[in-house]
This record gives structure tokens, C-alpha cells and sequence, in this order.
């Protein structure tokens, strides 16, 4: 009881400063839109719109719930918004942060938190199945051994918390 | 005595000798009336071709001189000199354009080339045939100058002139020099302090032995010309003493009178004995007449009395206002401007809502020495805000108001904003722009630096305002583009940044100046790019926001402009004027017997003046030379030196002289028009041969006898070009040329209908200097027209209209 204490205490100081640092980016942002322009995902999903996303920081955002979509998820971390962006915002960078709050407060894709169970289990992204050997097997690539390193793996997971910040079943469901 | 003319055929290398046989073209010319001797020779502007001119001038006893080679535009002004050096008067030359208008053109056809050179040849020998010895005007000049206004641009601009050694005389209309600048609390984007850096200037101006200050003072009426103008001053009455005052301040002790203070955005109070603020220049107290209880009859005086029981006895009830006259060689306009009034906007509820002020209000408010001291608080109750915003472009960049820019009112925001967020940080600020225009040195650096201080910007131009009646809050209705979204925002403050627009009584300085406004209503500069600081009125300048709305840095540079421009006429002894100014032939004018009176109405620089019973007279050193008039006089009385009628009549002869019917007769103004032409010639473009140009110095000179003369000699087809004219505005180098032009024009095209032409025939085209692919394609488009209606039908058309149209020419052809 007494770490869950201190530690929401940290997260609550974290999310506000990562919070801050966001508004800071979205006052800079002059809404010139090539960070649009140059997103790929943008070019694909019309829904995800990163310089608004950014915008909306500026009113009505306060911890601890940030009740944001699914979108923030989508960014590929590419940097051409970096690359281009004539005030230096990166939305990259803010995307990151963005889904680091929304983690922080169980706002959670379930699809990513799916990968982060795969991982934690099979030390992989993604199972491996039957389609997959198949596959490697008319290329001639060798057979998949299961579950090397995983137990490591697990070890590295337990070292940063991550386990701890994850919900339970089902609270991730709740925002996928 | 016997006219002699030497014709000289320019090989130009091989830019016109590869496609001209300049040879036989000097062949041709020889055979021309008048013509002594006619020669060809490589380049006629290099030195032996010069002195090839000069030698043949005194051999063959020549008079006239014509050369045929590159665009007058090019070596008018070198050959020009050379005559001029050999003892011929300078304006006993003419030039045949046969580079850029026939070689560089119709390389593709030279045979019809050649036989437009020869046009062009006979034309350039028919009018010099005709040419009249001019001499430059020379005027005297004052070496004094008047300034109009004292803001920051007058100031700087009195200066300069006075630093430079000439007298220089300061009208200021307030009872303080030092105008919007002084009030302004602190400048952007360096957040220097306005009266820390304007003041010393404003002291500077008081004291230079130079400078003659008229504060509380009009300008009455100006007469005159470049070099000398003579200005009536009135200097209304202060009924204190400038001198006697020495700024004690004990008589605004007594004065039992407050008005609203103007300088202070109405927000404080003044007595009726007052200074408009601590560092005004002339530091003296001044008596505001209206609301005054003494001054006639004489009621109250406590003023007086508490004054001489100081010893100072500055008061006089007796001071009347005066007339003073003065000459001076040019004038500088540097009048500032004024600020919209927002409460025309109904949906800001200016006026109406105690918490919405205007930009001008903030600043006086912000301002330490402003009503509040420095304090920033809400009309309606006093208080600090704490959440506020400034709505941009009110008035500015609205059809329905002013449709231009006002220029610097997002700095101005932006610096408000950010010495509001310094003072008071927990403050929310809110700017809601519909472009942020941060465009000089330092100011995007300042847009980002009001960013990083926590200044929200919402692009969006707020729809309207509301009031919470019990609150005095106001919420913002707006959509915030970047979102997407409408947004309604609550604030206790929102200021508003009112466009500039032009002074209150601008257009009467306009007509006692003769300038013009543009369709902004700032005067109008002579030329948008080239003559920026001239207004259309030689020796008068304009700088400043008098010529349109303009920030300090902006403002002084243009001060010291009107000081260089102004310089340019005082530091020298005469100024000469050229001399293809308007002449009145008296005994043709009809105003003494009809009273007409049509050429002052042309006139776009109030160069003639009409009186009754008198004929009309033109002041050379205003006229311009553009020849409207002469187009315009009905009676015909009115001639353009070296752009005569008789002269350009004889170049139109010269050109129909032989087959009418195939040529296209161009009538281009010299700007515009006739450089467009050339840049098709450089940029080699190739249009069909048979368009033949004549060059008037405005389309305004293009009489309407002149098309119907073109047809009568049967004229396959006819343009007249000038200037760009659209409905935004006129690019004519005479202001109003092209317009008046136009408005001829009209009138031919109802004429040639009666006679029968065609109407096609007859085209009226605006080309600048920079569409020679636009002159190309129209005379390509006129080729093919004629092409299709046929030599028989022009012909016909022509033999039928000929009746006609001699019978409206019947004066001029006899």
C-alpha cells in the first residue's frame, strides 16, 4: 500500500511534466500543417490528424483522465515530422509522450496491449503459427525455435515495472 | 529655313544587319523628302558612329537627325547628347525603332521585315520633318521645406532637412509634437520604451536653430509649384504664453473644468487648462477653448490669477488665432493616420460592453504615465483581469470596413500581450488572428517569443461577442481553425486591434496639395515601386502612414527618404523641368466665349487652371507631359510639345502611306504599352509583321482623330494600349491617363459603329511593360481577324466610311 502510494505520487509529478511539455509544444505550433503533410499514416487514415491532436493540449486537458482515442497509437515514429517541422516541435516525440500518459493512465489499444502480453510470454511481437512455418519452409528458412531467451526477457521486463503499469484483463478492454 | 534631315541605319553588329539589308534601307531613306544624306553603319551609338553624326551635322549643314536602330526607350537620351554636343537643339532628333519592334521580332519573315523598317523610317523622317526646338524650363528654388504633421515620420524627416542645413518649417495640428509614438507605452520588438527614445528627437526638433515648430497649427492653403510654393499657416490660439510657461502645473490646481482626455483614449480626465502629456513639445499648458468658462466673456480666470500670483503671468485671453506665410521649395506629408472605430462593428459590441476597449485603450492603460498609471484594469469594475483577449483585424481586411491590411496592429498585439503576460503572468491571454503578419527584422523571433510565453493563438476571426450582464464577462464565439472545431471562450477583457485608416479632413489637404488618395484613401505615391516617396505633384513627398499604414522602423525610413527626395530640389539653385509640357493656343480656346473648361477636369495634376471669361492657362512646372488635355480640348487648342498633332498625324500618313488595308497602326504609351512591345522584341518573340507602332507618352494623348484619321486613310486595323487598368486600380504613370483614354475610346467605338467599320477593327488593350507575350498574342489575334474578313470587306468598308468620317475630321485635315 505504501509503494502504490509514492508511486502514484511519481506518476502523477510525471504526467504532469510530460503534460506541461506538451502544452509548451502546442502553444509554439503555429498550425502550419506539414507535419500533416508529411505523415504516412495521415496519407492513409484521414482520421488521424497528428497537428490536431497536438492542438487539443491547448484547451480542456488535465490529468488524471485524458479520455483521447486510439489515434496517438498510430504514429510510426518515421520523424519526417521532425524533419520538417519549421518550429522544431516533433510530433514524434509527442506522440510518444502522449501514449506514455494514456499508459499511465490504463488508456491502453487493447491490439498494443496484446503485443506487450506476446511479448512478456513468447518474447515475440507476434505468434508464431502454423501460416508462419509454412511460409518459412517454402523459403527455405530455418524452423522457429520457441521461447529462447523469454525467461531474460521477463527478467528485464520485471526490473523496469512495466508489469506493474499493466491492467488487468479487464481493465485494458476497457479502452480497446 | 530649308529642313536638312540625316537618316543613320544602325547594323547593331548583327542584331538588325542579319536581318535587315541596312544597306539598301539607307538607300531608301536618301530618297525620302528632306533627307541630305542617309547612311548605315555597324554600331551607331558606339563613338565613330557618334562622330560619324556629329562630322555629317556641320558637312551637310543638317538640321534634323534620324536614327534607326534599337527602342528610344534604350538610346533616345545618348543621341539626344550627341546632337546636343554638335550645337542642334536635342529635341531636333527622332529614332526609328527597328531592332526590338522589326529584327528581333520577325527574323522569320525578313522580307515583310524590311518592309515595316521602311514604315518606321518614313514615319521617324515625317515627324522629324516637324520637330520644334525645346528648351528645358528652368525654375528658381526656394531652399526651405515645409513639413506636415509631427509624429514620428515629420520629426525624423524635419531633422534630417534641418541637419542638411535648410529651413524647415513643422506643422503639427496638436498642441504637441510627437503624435502616436508618444503615447505608445513601449515599441516592439525590442520593448524599448516610446518616449524614452521619441523624446530626446521631440526636444531636438524645439531646439534646432533650423527648424521653425507650429504646433496647434493647420495649414490653410498652398499655392505655387516644385521650387516654390507659398503655404498659408494658421496657428490657432493656446491663450498661454509658450514662452511664459514654465510647466508649473498650479493652474490645472484651479481650473474647475474635466472633459475626457483625448490623448488618453477618453479613459482619464483633464482640466480645460491642460498638456497633453508630461513630455510634450512645446512643454507648455494650453486653454481648450470649448470647454474653457473664461474665455469670452471672461468668467472664471482663476487660471490667470493663480498664474500671476506665481509670476509667471503665461495666461492671455486675448491671443486670436494667425495667419502666417511662408515659401518653401517642396513639401514633405507625413500626417499619420487615424484608428477605425470599432463600434461599427455591431457583433464586438464596442460601446455597448464596458470590458470590450480598443487596442489604443490598452496602451494608454499599460502606459505609466496613462490614467491608470501603468495599471491594466476592466472599465466595469476596476479589477484586474485575469483572463483576456485581443480579437485582430477589426476594420482591417474586411470589405465591409477597409479592405487592405493595417500593417502593424499583430505586433502591437503581440507586444501588449507579452508586456501584459510580464507583468502578470498567471494572466491567460488569448489572440485570435486570421493571419499573423510578423514581416520586418525581429518580429517572427517576437511571434515566437509570445509563444513560448504561454500566448495562446487561435486562428479564427471571432463571429460575435456576448455579455454576461452580471459579471461584465464576455464570451467569444469563434471557430478555432486549427481544431476544427467552434469554441466559446469566457474572458473578463477582450481588446480589440482597430485598423488604421486615413486622416479625418485628408482629401481637403489633398486638393490644397493637388495629390491624390488611392482607393485606400492614403495619398498616393507617384510611382508604387520606383517613386514610392513622390506624391504625383513634383516637390511634394509623402512618408509615413499618410501614404498607408506603417510601423515606426518603416515609418522613419521613409522619413529619411522624403528628406533625400526633398534634398534632391533644395540643394540645387534652379530645377529643370522638361519641356514636353501642355501649351494653350489662346486664341483656339473657347472658354472665354463657351466656358468649357474640360482640360482642368483631365488634368490629373491640377496643372491648368480655368477662370472665367479667360482662357485657360498651363503652369509648365506642374504639367507633367502627358497630353490628356490635348486629346481632350474640343477645340483643339491645346498642343503636347514634341507629341503634336500635326506630328503624330504625320507619322500615321507615313505609315498608310502605301496598303493601308494590311496594317495593324498601334497607338502605345511610352511606360507601359511600348516597353511590352520591346520585351516581345527581346524575348524574340514572333508575331506577324504587319503591326506598326507609334509612341505617345500616355494613352491619355491618343486623340480620338487619330483612330478615325487611321481608318479614313483605310487602316486594316487600329489598337490603342496603355497601361494596366482593372477594377483594383490604374498602373498609368499619369495617374488618370488610361482612364480618360478609356472613356474616349468609348466614344470612338460608337463612332466607327455609325461609320460602318467593323467592330473588330478597332481594339482598346491595357499591356504592361511586362507582357510582351500579351502584345504578341493580340496582335496575332488582330492578324488573323483581318486575315478572315478579308482584304475586299476592309476595303469596301473603308470606301463606304470615308465620306464620314471626313466629314467629323473636316477641321483637322484641312
Amino acid at each position: 500500500m505504501k509503494e502504490e502510494g509514492w508511486r502514484k505520487e511519481l506518476e502523477q509529478g510525471e504526467k504532469l511534466r510530460k503534460l506541461k511539455e506538451i502544452k509548451r509544444k502546442a502553444l509554439i505550433c503555429f498550425q502550419c500543417g506539414v507535419c500533416v503533410g508529411s505523415c504516412p499514416v495521415a496519407f492513409v487514415n484521414e482520421k488521424y490528424n497528428p497537428r490536431r491532436i497536438l492542438r487539443n493540449f491547448l484547451f480542456n486537458q488535465s490529468p488524471p483522465q485524458l479520455n483521447l482515442s486510439n489515434l496517438p497509437w498510430l504514429c510510426l515514429h518515421c520523424y519526417a515530422c521532425l524533419e520538417r517541422c519549421p518550429q522544431n516541435i516533433g510530433l514524434s516525440e509527442v506522440m510518444f509522450e502522449i501514449q506514455h500518459l494514456q499508459f499511465l493512465n490504463g488508456e491502453i489499444p487493447s491490439s498494443f496491449l496484446n503485443a506487450v502480453k506476446q511479448i512478456i510470454k513468447t518474447g515475440r511481437v507476434s505468434p508464431v503459427t502454423p501460416i508462419t512455418e509454412r511460409r518459412r519452409g517454402q523459403l527455405n528458412l530455418p524452423k522457429i525455435e520457441t521461447e529462447t531467451g523469454v525467461e531474460e526477457l521477463k527478467k528485464i521486463i520485471e526490473e523496469t515495472g512495466l508489469k506493474k503499469l499493466l491492467p488487468s484483463q479487464e481493465e485494458g478492454k476497457r479502452s480497446g | 529655313m530649308e529642313t536638312r534631315i540625316g537618316v543613320y541605319i544602325c547594323h547593331c553588329g548583327t542584331n538588325i544587319g542579319g536581318v535587315l539589308d541596312c544597306e539598301a534601307l539607307a538607300k531608301f531613306a536618301s530618297k525620302l523628302p528632306n533627307v541630305v544624306v542617309a547612311k548605315d553603319y555597324k554600331y551607331m551609338c558606339a563613338d565613330p558612329g557618334q562622330e560619324m553624326i556629329k562630322k555629317d551635322i556641320k558637312e551637310f549643314k543638317l538640321n534634323r537627325v534620324v536614327v534607326a536602330s534599337c527602342s528610344p526607350r534604350m538610346h533616345e537620351p545618348t543621341f539626344r547628347k550627341c546632337v546636343e554636343e554638335a550645337g542642334l537643339n536635342p529635341f531636333f532628333f527622332e529614332m526609328a525603332n527597328i531592332r526590338e519592334q522589326v529584327s528581333w521580332c520577325h527574323y522569320d519573315s525578313p522580307k515583310q521585315a524590311f518592309d515595316k523598317a521602311k514604315d518606321l523610317i518614313k514615319a521617324a523622317v515625317a515627324k522629324a520633318r516637324l520637330l520644334t526646338p525645346l528648351t528645358p524650363l528652368k525654375v528658381p528654388v526656394e531652399k526651405r521645406v515645409l513639413v506636415i504633421g509631427g509624429g514620428v515620420a515629420g520629426i525624423h524627416a524635419a531633422l534630417d532637412l534641418a541637419d542638411m542645413g535648410f529651413k524647415v518649417y513643422l506643422v503639427e495640428k496638436e498642441p504637441t509634437i510627437g503624435g502616436w509614438m508618444a503615447l505608445l507605452d513601449k515599441t516592439f520588438p525590442t520593448l524599448d520604451c516610446s518616449i524614452c527614445i521619441l523624446g530626446p528627437k521631440m526636444v531636438d526638433v524645439a531646439k534646432h536653430p533650423n527648424i521653425e515648430l507650429f504646433t496647434y497649427s493647420e495649414v490653410l492653403d498652398i499655392e505655387g509649384f516644385v521650387g516654390n510654393f507659398k503655404v498659408r499657416i494658421l496657428k490657432k490660439p493656446r491663450y498661454v504664453e509658450v514662452d511664459k510657461c514654465n510647466a508649473c502645473s498650479e493652474c490645472v490646481n484651479v481650473c474647475p473644468v474635466e472633459v475626457p482626455n483625448k490623448f488618453d483614449g477618453n479613459l482619464g480626465w483633464r482640466k480645460a487648462i491642460y498638456i497633453p502629456f508630461p513630455q510634450a513639445v512645446p512643454p507648455a499648458y494650453l486653454i481648450d477653448e470649448d470647454a474653457c468658462l473664461g474665455i469670452t466673456p471672461l468668467a472664471c480666470g482663476k487660471c490667470q490669477e493663480v498664474c500671476r500670483e506665481k509670476g509667471g503671468d503665461a495666461i492671455n485671453f486675448d491671443m486670436h488665432p494667425k495667419v502666417l506665410e511662408v515659401n518653401v521649395g517642396a513639401i514633405i506629408v507625413a500626417t499619420g493616420y487615424e484608428l477605425y472605430d470599432p463600434s461599427k462593428i455591431k457583433e464586438y459590441g464596442y460601446g455597448v460592453y464596458q470590458n470590450v476597449i480598443t487596442c489604443f485603450e490598452l496602451e494608454r492603460l499599460i502606459n505609466s504615465s496613462g490614467p491608470t498609471y501603468g495599471k491594466v484594469i476592466r472599465p466595469s469594475d476596476g479589477k484586474e483581469p485575469k483572463k483576456v483577449a485581443f480579437i485582430q483585424c477589426v476594420g482591417s481586411r474586411d470589405e465591409k470596413a477597409n479592405v487592405y491590411c493595417s500593417g502593424f496592429c499583430c505586433m502591437y498585439t503581440i507586444k501588449n500581450a507579452i508586456l501584459l503576460k510580464e507583468k502578470h503572468p498567471e494572466t491567460e491571454i488569448y489572440i485570435f488572428y486570421i493571419d499573423i503578419r510578423a514581416n520586418f527584422k525581429g518580429y517572427e523571433e517576437f511571434y515566437r517569443r509570445a509563444r513560448e510565453e504561454g500566448i495562446i493563438f487561435i486562428r479564427g476571426k471571432p463571429a460575435e461577442i456576448s455579455e454576461n450582464p452580471s459579471t461584465k464577462n464576455l464570451t467569444i464565439y469563434c471557430e478555432d481553425l486549427g481544431l476544427g472545431k467552434v469554441i466559446s471562450l469566457e474572458v473578463d477583457l477582450v481588446i480589440l486591434s482597430t485598423a488604421a485608416i486615413p486622416r479625418h479632413g485628408k482629401d481637403e489637404l489633398a486638393r490644397k496639395l493637388n495629390i491624390v488618395t488611392g482607393s485606400d484613401g492614403f495619398y498616393l505615391e507617384a510611382h508604387p515601386k520606383l517613386k514610392p516617396i513622390d506624391a504625383a505633384t513634383d516637390g511634394v513627398f509623402l512618408c509615413g502612414s499618410a501614404q498607408g499604414p506603417k510601423d515606426i522602423p518603416y515609418s522613419v525610413s521613409q522619413a529619411s527618404a522624403a528628406a533625400a527626395r526633398a534634398a534632391r530640389i533644395l540643394s540645387k539653385d534652379y530645377w529643370e523641368i522638361e519641356p514636353i509640357v501642355a501649351y494653350i493656343d489662346e486664341s483656339k480656346c473657347r472658354n472665354p466665349k463657351t466656358k468649357c473648361g474640360i482640360c482642368a477636369t483631365k488634368c490629373p495634376y491640377g496643372a491648368i487652371t480655368v477662370e472665367p471669361k479667360k482662357p485657360a492657362r498651363v503652369e509648365p512646372a506642374k504639367c507633367h507631359g502627358c497630353g490628356t488635355c490635348a486629346a481632350d480640348c474640343p477645340g483643339d487648342a491645346i498642343t503636347q510639345m514634341h507629341f503634336t498633332d500635326a506630328q503624330i498625324l504625320s507619322q500615321i500618313h507615313a505609315i498608310l502611306e502605301e496598303n493601308p488595308e494590311e496594317k495593324i497602326l498601334c497607338f502605345l504609351c511610352n511606360w507601359c504599352s511600348y516597353a511590352g512591345a520591346d520585351l516581345a522584341g527581346t524575348s524574340r518573340l514572333t508575331y506577324p509583321p504587319n503591326a506598326r507602332a507609334v509612341r505617345v507618352m500616355c494613352s491619355g494623348r491618343v486623340d480620338k482623330d487619330f483612330v478615325l484619321e487611321a481608318f479614313r486613310l483605310g487602316a486594316g486595323m487600329v489598337l490603342v494600349s496603355g497601361c494596366r487598368l482593372t477594377e483594383f486600380g490604374s498602373d498609368c504613370h499619369y495617374i488618370t491617363g488610361n482612364v480618360n483614354a478609356k472613356k474616349r475610346m468609348k466614344i470612338v467605338e460608337k463612332i466607327l459603329e455609325k461609320a460602318g467599320i467593323s467592330k473588330e477593327r478597332f481594339r482598346l488593350e491595357w499591356i504592361s511593360a511586362s507582357e510582351g507575350d500579351k502584345y504578341a498574342k493580340i496582335i496575332k489575334e488582330m492578324a488573323e481577324k483581318m486575315k478572315k474578313l478579308g482584304k475586299e470587306k476592309i476595303i469596301e468598308e473603308n470606301r463606304k466610311a470615308e465620306p464620314f468620317l471626313e466629314k467629323i475630321l473636316k477641321k483637322k485635315i484641312t
